[in-house]
């Protein structure tokens, strides 16, 4: 049912005016001409670039049914039973496939097939754009699906030529040749290039795409609050991790994370700063990062990924002052002290998140100078509550209060680093690619001629044709009203239709009485009989 | 009362199913009265459903709303309270993205109505569309939970706009590519369309079936539910930290699987052989297709028949020990809703196969000329084709403030490229080839499975694990 072959009548489809026809291919006379000429048709071939579609949709899926994600290690241990699996697995690369060998293959072949096939064709189209057939010809009535042919006398050719000039307008080209006056018009022309436009975003969005492959850089850095870091976690070809050099520092100034009631993430930031030696100010950037908001720097673009909170490694806010005056806060670490003018100092021991149902509490050690003590000081423990600030004051006696204000968790923000250094180069195919799709998909490139032509009896034989690229449904709509006005002025003229439908009932006339009278054409002029075979298989294909 | 999104939805699943009969009525009497109440009907159901939809956007803003407030404390005012209102449109999960494709398959029927007037399409529009529906309601949980941090982007509009325009676009180019084939009997005859849907139908049964483990079992396993406060959950375990549910076989179902592919695969030779001979199938050719069609009725018919019967599943005790949460468990139409759907979709198709099969003469009058439906079935994959690029150079963009990378090869995204490349088949078949008709006909049916595959299946599971895996609960 499926022919790869295109038959005489969809090839005149394609071709309504059969340029192609008559286009001569010259055989090569050397060896490297006929291996020139083969590998150029071999590449050429769009049957082929229609298998390496199918071929490329086939390995997508492949690589779809194949968890990309995990490691091969992780992969080769479900297919390690058999040797011959583990190596089948292994030289496919199955772990990595749209990184493999043959996956660049598929695309590379289709990226030169594209090219081949758009260069090949490009030079006819380019010349038949720019001079395009204006004078209606005999031979090109054959090809055409939309005509319409009425005989005229001389005393309508005015009227006649009043409705023509009406229909096609003042951009129309109007020539005279001898007795013959041509009419010719063309809409969208350029849409005829959208293929090829298509085709160059195509190429552009491929190539950038496996340029971008070979210089991504791709990895993550986990950089705990208040710490800098300028090595990169990389996974390169076949997963496999290393570190990548930044060549400059970037410092997590703070992390925070705001929590849903039930604990799920609603939203996290970091506020990160670039640290450059190169840059004679420091820092040379600063910017609060989200899930959608990146940072970038010299190529890098840095994005909020993950978090972690960093177990035991809390801070927590103390307000310490003289009892009764004014306190100040102080952000420390567990077990790191803070002193106070007399000597005395504070550390928080440890944080406790729920203390009996009071809420989260934080131990703090006091630790007073006292020349009268063994160790030459004398260390209290107490414990201050976040939910009753006022509680240590009340409470507890000595030279100090101290109010616990809060925990400050940790975190260490996961700040995933990408570098795609062609990607513009991708983009600009993507534009490329819709003004072509918009111009080759919704732009039709329309001729319209007409063609007064005067007869050896004294009459007018007019033919007006139109032809589309594209949408032909909607142009023989467009075409009909034309006829209907040719016919209102002119009178019902006679269609391509009914030429083939004439051919066909004449030839089954010739069949049933083929003895009798193997001559007769009744219905038909004589005219006709040159351009019968073309016009029979144009119009019966629906 | 309140108006609730749910409330819209059950109108609007209502007026859908009243448009259905309306226009299997208008099939039926070709009256033109009545098709233009039919899509009257339609076209207020597609106006309530736009009306729930714009509620739900509404009550997911005030859920985004509360919990911002409560996360933070604050009471958020002026700019900043309609951004947080605004953020959560309603296609954010696999509940709301089925009513959403339900909707653009709606709308692009509409178009086409006006457009092209298919006779015909309506009810395999509605039919689609009241199946995504169903399913909607009957799978997925369809609470409101805020957004998680990677959804909160205004690319979703754009991203999943297109993306549901341009699946449901590409659906109807199928539905009226099947509907070319089954007119266009000078190219293909309706045995060989009728030996296609066995193909179909065979692939489907093996890979529900779980290809090999079919035959080697013989069961066909379902999901084990357990009703809990009116609801119907699955039961299962927990595996590390993900949840598997337990599937039991359905009774009976597996080996009825098996005698439908072998009665299919017979039919399917049966069928081949005689394909250009007769347009449609006579002597065995006939008794093998009904003989198949009848089967898979019978297994569809099974599956529904044990969700409702088997409300009471008896399980070996040591499994029950690991399953959560305990018994009585049972099995119900949420067991294999999936499945049914596809079954269903596959099921309908060959219903009318089989009623051309028989009718073929009034089949083919019932439907537009083959021209009109070769041209709507171009202009939709065409648009499809479009939406589907706009679809991968928006998800890239996304991809790349939400993920850090344009371009990664989840699933998610290959399975938009392979609908993409299958589309861009279809163009050049018609354009290099002249594929005008039957070929591209072919192609257009098939773009409609890899969709089903690419859109659904990866949100399912039957591939690995992806990114967009938010969408699946």
């Amino acid at each position: 049912m499926i022919s790869l072959d295109p038959t005489l009548a969809q090839r005149e489809e394609l071709d309504p005016e059969g340029l192609s026809a008559d286009a001569s291919f010259q055989r090569p006379t050397s060896l490297m001409g006929h291996l020139y000429a083969g590998l150029w048709g071999f590449m050429c071939s769009l049957p082929r670039a229609m298998g390496l579609l199918l071929a490329l949709g086939v390995s997508c899926f492949i690589g779809m049914f194949f968890d990309q994600t995990l490691s091969y290690e992780e992969h080769a241990a479900q297919w390690a039973q058999q040797a011959w699996k583990l190596k089948l697995f292994t030289f496919l690369e199955m772990n990595d496939v749209f990184g493999s060998w043959w996956f660049v293959l598929i695309i590379g072949y289709l990226l030169i097939a594209i090219t081949a096939c758009s260069v090949e064709r490009f030079p006819k189209i380019w010349l038949d754009a720019l001079f395009p057939r204006k004078h209606l010809a005999q031979d090109q009535i054959r090809g055409i699906k939309q005509v319409y042919r009425q005989t005229l006398t001389a005393a309508q050719l005015p009227k006649a030529q009043r409705v023509v000039r009406a229909i096609f307008g003042k951009r129309a080209m109007e020539d005279v040749r001898d007795t013959t006056t041509y009419h010719f018009l063309e809409r969208h022309r350029f849409a005829r290039f959208g293929v090829y436009v298509i085709h160059a975003g195509l190429v552009c969005i491929f190539s950038g795409g496996i340029l971008v492959n070979f210089t991504k850089i791709d990895g993550m850095m986990m950089i705990s609050e208040g710490k800098n870091a300028r090595l990169v976690r990389v996974w390169g070809p076949g997963r496999l991790p290393y570190t990548h050099d930044l060549g400059f520092e970037v410092r997590c100034d703070d992390f925070r994370l705001k929590t849903f009631i039930d604990g799920a993430p609603m939203e996290f930031e970091s506020d990160l700063s670039v640290w450059d030696r190169d840059s004679p100010v420091n820092p040379v950037l600063k910017k609060t990062i989200q899930v959608n908001d990146p940072l970038e720097y010299k190529g890098y673009t840095f994005y909020q990924a993950s978090y972690n909170p960093i177990p035991g490694d809390q801070r927590v806010k103390l307000d310490i002052g003289p009892r009764g005056g004014q306190r100040r806060t102080y952000d420390v670490a567990i077990g790191e002290k803070v002193a106070m003018e007399d000597g005395t100092e504070f550390l928080a021991i440890e944080t406790i998140p729920e203390m009996a149902g009071l809420g989260p509490a934080v131990r703090v050690q006091q630790v007073t100078p006292d020349p009268r003590a063994p160790g030459g000081s004398k260390s209290t423990s107490f414990i201050v509550f976040r939910s009753y600030p006022d509680f240590d004051r009340e409470v507890r006696r000595g030279a100090y209060d101290v109010q616990f204000h809060g925990f400050d968790q940790l975190y260490a923000t996961g700040i995933q680093v990408g570098r795609v250094p062609f990607i513009p180069f991708v983009f600009v195919g993507f534009i490329i690619l819709f003004a072509g799709m918009f111009t080759a998909f919704f732009l039709s490139h329309r001729r319209y001629w007409a063609r007064f032509v005067t007869l050896a009896d004294g009459n007018i034989e007019l033919v007006v044709a139109g032809a589309a690229r594209r949408h032909q449904y909607a142009f023989d709509e467009e075409f009909a009203k034309i006829r209907e006005v040719l016919e209102a002025g002119l009178g019902k003229g006679e269609s391509t239709a009914d030429r083939a439908r004439a051919l066909r009932e004449a030839r089954k006339a010739q069949i049933k009485v083929p003895m009798v009278e193997p001559l007769a054409r009744p219905n038909t002029k004589t005219e006709k009989t040159a351009d019968t075979a073309a016009t029979k298989d144009t119009t019966e294909s629906p | 009362m309140t108006l609730s999104s749910t409330f819209f939805y059950n109108l609007c699943f209502a007026g859908y199913f009243a448009g259905l009969g309306l226009f299997l009525l208008h099939l039926m009497t070709k009256r033109a009265m009545i098709r233009k109440a039919a899509t009257l009907t339609v076209a207020a159901a597609f106006l309530t459903q736009v009306g729930g939809m714009i509620t739900r956007w509404h009550e997911a803003g005030l859920v985004e709303l509360a919990a911002a407030e409560r996360a933070t404390g604050l009471t958020l005012v002026g700019a900043q309270r309609f951004v947080v209102y605004t953020q959560h449109p309603p296609w954010s999960n696999l509940y709301e993205i089925l009513v959403y494709m339900a909707w653009g398959i709606v709308f692009v029927f509409l178009v086409s109505e006006v457009k092209f007037r298919i006779r015909g399409a309506g009810v395999l529009a509605l039919a689609l569309a009241l199946t995504s529906l169903g399913l909607a309601s009957l799978t997925t949980d369809a609470t409101i939970k805020p957004l998680v941090p990677a959804l909160q982007s205004w690319w979703i509009m754009i991203h999943v706009i297109s993306s549901a325009i341009g699946y449901a676009s590409g659906t109807m180019g199928a539905v009226f590519s099947l509907l070319f084939l089954l007119k266009a009997k000078e190219r293909i005859t309706l045995s060989s369309l009728a030996a296609g849907t066995l193909v179909v139908n065979v692939l489907l049964f093996l890979l529900l079936g779980r290809w090999d483990k079919l035959f080697t079992t013989g069961v066909y396993k379902v999901k084990l539910l357990k009703e809990m406060g009116g609801e119907l959950i699955p039961a299962g375990r927990m595996v590390g930290e993900n949840f598997a549910p337990f599937y039991v076989p359905s009774p009976f179902v597996g080996s009825l699987m098996i005698s439908t592919i072998v009665a299919s695969v017979v039919a399917i030779v049966l069928l081949a052989l005689k394909r250009k001979e007769h347009d449609t199938p006579r002597g065995p050719a006939l008794a093998a297709l009904a003989m198949a069609f009848g089967a898979t009725t019978a297994t569809v018919a099974l599956i529904v028949i044990n969700a409702f019967t088997q409300t009471d599943m008896q399980i070996a005790a040591e499994t029950a020990k690991t399953l959560m949460p305990p018994g009585p468990w049972r099995l119900a139409l949420q067991s294999a809703q999936w499945d049914l759907a596809l079954f269903g979709i596959t099921w309908v198709a060959q219903l009318i196969v089989f009623f051309a099969v028989l009718k073929p003469k009034e089949m083919r009058d019932l439907l537009p000329d083959a021209p009109r439906l070769d041209r709507a079935a171009y202009y939709c994959i065409l648009i499809a084709f479009a939406l589907v690029a706009v679809v991968l150079v928006t998800g890239a963009l996304w991809a790349h403030y939400a993920w850090g990378r344009y371009w990664g090869w989840d699933p998610k995204e290959t399975g938009a490229l392979v609908i993409w490349i299958v589309y861009a088949l279809y163009l050049h078949a018609r354009v290099t080839y002249g594929w005008v008709g039957v070929p591209s006909a072919v192609i257009g049916v098939l773009g409609f499975f890899i969709i089903l595959a690419g859109f659904l299946g990866v949100n399912l599971g039957w591939f690995a694990d992806g990114l967009h895996s938010y969408g699946s609960s």
